[in-house]
């Protein structure tokens, strides 16, 4: 019940925040330089003056920037994006049909860093100084050091170009809706492995440095001292009562990163002509299709907002400490 | 008669980047079935490192570099990490400063204490007069853990904890079963902690500080219960304390420590009534008494100096810089611990 509680306080608590970003957004967009009309001039030197004119008013582009922020709210309160500048379909329906594979995309690599962060961070730990431990270290330093725009790159030319085993782009290959289902899946799968990795390398890197520290600040603990003198073996000393005080912090930092994965796919998206709604948002910028960028602002903000409040419920699930609070 | 624990020689070094720190050095002495030793000194003179090398649960990078500690005829450094884990927390258990942070926070305290019950209970020998120790003052059924090869089913090792809590007189003892440690006070979370001790039915439990955490009248509490519980179990207990009013209270002999050394080891009784080495008269002297408002209060009494770096330590007496009675010979030969009277052992010069 207390729970339900804190939920729904935390839900209401996200509308001004949502309402603050919605504003940045929109300053922000707005102080570009260029305009819609621009891209629709530069498409024929012949467009006149009155064409031009003509759409600025047809966008509402001739307001004052407050109106137009006034206009854009009200709509967006009866969850009305708006249409798309380009080809004045629906805003939502472009975000939804794109939105299932980015969040395949994202919730794959979201999974990997976890399946493969958590165990590297904790035998580290468990084994401070040792082969393993140096090894690791070495790869996390080249691991957050590497850009993830110059790993996709490098592994595009490596494996797509002169291996030739993996296809450089897209979601499927041409036609592979004609193929049997065990064929089609190999191919979704080759189109998979460059995103997510690349998608997941960095999060894997800083993820299981976190791990490794958390795990390292719980061994020294007095709690640790008490299991061993029970007389538990070491295994359960390390992996039941260190490793259930390491991830605690550790649940806090995946709030923390979901910002940075849908950050992430814009970049990705776009290297890997992923169909999804990174690669949307990132041409809908280079377009200037106002409508379209606030409604994957107010999206990703809100997906933000929605993983920052599902780690800290996990937290408090977690943590005996904070739940009886 | 045999005695339940013999420490011989015991040295406990700690390998750090900046020396040798001789923590434990040359450190002897015994103890008898159900006796209480005081085990007492400044920080820093190696008491704790002392209790932790009886579990063989000294942290890097401490070593036990010599020495013998035979427990009921054993010597437990020549046991390997599986027979000294079946000891520790069963036949030896210790207790620590801190309840708070000694408690693991994400578990309740039912399942720390069912936790160590189970790890001890299976291929361990339940012998009539351990179990029956227990048997007169519990209201559930005798556990004897190990008695089918399975180990105890899920009743019998929540009746256990129950019992347990009970024994440490913590009230509703089924409630406390489901708490956090956090959802407890200090006191309590110790009676957590020695119920967890008390598990395995231990010859020897080592307390370390275990009251300096707590406020004084909690103390008086917790030593009373460990008291009782001493005479009801008949087990040993060692305790390290800086409080020389427990010791008075609750020990029968007494081990005075400075920097790794023993400066003195005597019965209580004597060590209050004839403190001999400087170093003990001192920690007496320093002890506040009771005045009477209208008089007027005297300045307490302070041993001159702090305990000096464990990395330089002095050539010969330990306690030469302090010393308010040093003398020439002090500083040319550490004086050995010489039996002054019958079981009255000082090391100095002047004994």
């Amino acid at each position: 019940m207390i729970m339900w509680n804190y939920i729904a306080r935390r839900l209401f608590m996200m509308i001004p925040v949502l309402f603050g970003i919605t504003i940045i957004t929109f300053i922000v967009i707005h102080l570009a330089p260029g305009s819609p009309t621009d891209i629709v001039a530069q498409a024929g030197p012949k467009v006149s003056f009155e064409a031009r004119e003509r759409l600025t008013k047809l966008y509402g582009l001739d307001q004052p920037l407050h109106i137009q922020y006034l206009n854009w709210l009200k709509r967006f309160i009866k969850l009305d994006f708006g249409s798309s500048f380009k080809d004045d379909r629906p805003v939502m329906e472009k975000i939804l049909e794109r939105l299932p594979a980015t969040l395949f995309l994202e919730g794959l690599s979201l999974f990997l860093i976890f399946l493969i962060a958590i165990p590297v961070g904790v035998l580290s730990a468990a084994r401070q100084y040792s082969i393993f431990d140096k090894f690791t270290t070495i790869l996390v330093f080249i691991g957050v050091s590497v850009p993830s725009f110059w790993l996709a790159l490098l592994l595009m030319i490596s494996f797509g170009v002169k291996l030739n085993w993996l296809p450089i782009s897209g979601m499927r290959s041409i036609g592979s809706e004609y193929l049997p289902i065990w064929a089609r899946t190999i191919d979704y799968t080759k189109h998979l492995i460059m995103p997510v990795f690349v998608s997941a390398f960095g999060g894997i890197a800083s993820l299981s440095r976190y791990t490794r520290a958390g795990m390292l600040e719980a061994i020294r603990q007095d709690y640790i001292r008490t299991a061993r003198a029970k007389g538990l073996s070491e295994n359960v000393v390390i992996y039941k009562h260190a490793l259930r005080n390491a991830l605690l912090p550790v649940i806090t930092i995946v709030g923390f990163s979901i910002p940075g994965l849908i950050g992430g796919s814009f970049i990705i998206e776009t290297i890997f002509a992923w169909p999804g709604m990174g690669r949307l948002g990132y041409l809908a910028i280079m377009e200037r299709d106002y409508p379209l960028i606030m409604g994957v602002g107010a999206v990703a903000a809100f997906l933000t907002l929605l993983g920052n409040l599902v780690a800290d419920i996990l937290y408090a699930w977690a943590d005996p400490r904070v739940r009886y609070k | 008669m045999e005695k339940l624990l013999e420490v011989k020689d015991l040295r406990t070094y700690f390998y750090t980047d900046d020396g040798i720190i001789k923590a434990v050095d040359g450190v002897d002495f015994s103890l008898d079935e159900g006796e209480t030793l005081g085990l007492v000194g400044e920080s820093g003179c190696g008491k704790s490192v002392t209790a932790l090398s009886i579990m063989n649960l000294v942290p890097s990078p401490g070593k036990i570099v010599e020495g013998k500690i035979y427990f009921k005829g054993r010597n437990l450094l020549n046991l390997d990490e599986e027979e000294t884990r079946k000891i520790r927390g069963n036949e030896i258990s210790m207790i620590f400063q801190d309840p708070f942070t000694s408690l693991n926070p994400v578990f309740t305290i039912g399942e720390q204490i069912k936790e160590a019950i189970e790890v001890h209970s299976s291929g361990r020998a339940c012998s009539a007069t351990k179990s029956s120790k227990l048997d007169h003052y519990s209201s559930g059924p005798p556990v004897c853990l190990s008695q089918t090869s399975g180990g105890a089913t899920k009743e019998q090792v929540f009746n256990r904890v129950v019992e347990l809590l009970k024994l440490v007189e913590l009230p509703f003892p089924e409630q406390y079963y489901r708490y956090y440690p956090h959802q407890l006070s200090g006191g309590m979370q110790q009676r957590a902690m020695i119920a967890m001790a008390l598990s395995g039915n231990p010859s020897l439990l080592i307390a370390d500080e275990p009251t300096t955490a707590l406020d004084v009248t909690i103390q008086t509490q917790i030593i009373k219960l460990l008291q009782r519980l001493q005479a009801r179990l008949n087990m040993s207990i060692i305790l390290v304390t800086h409080n020389l009013g427990i010791v008075d209270e609750i020990a029968k002999s007494v081990i005075v420590m400075y920097l790794g050394r023993i400066m003195e080891y005597t019965s209580t009784e004597d060590l209050f009534k004839n403190p001999t080495h400087p170093y003990t008269q001192g920690l007496l002297n320093a002890i506040p008494g009771v005045h009477s408002e209208s008089k007027e209060v005297p300045r307490l009494y302070v041993i001159p100096g702090t305990i000096g770096s464990p990395l330089n330590l002095p050539k010969a007496c330990r306690f030469y810089p302090r010393c308010e009675k040093r003398m020439k010979i002090c500083l040319q030969e550490e004086p050995p611990l010489k039996e002054v009277a019958t079981n009255h052992l000082v090391r100095c010069w002047l004994a």
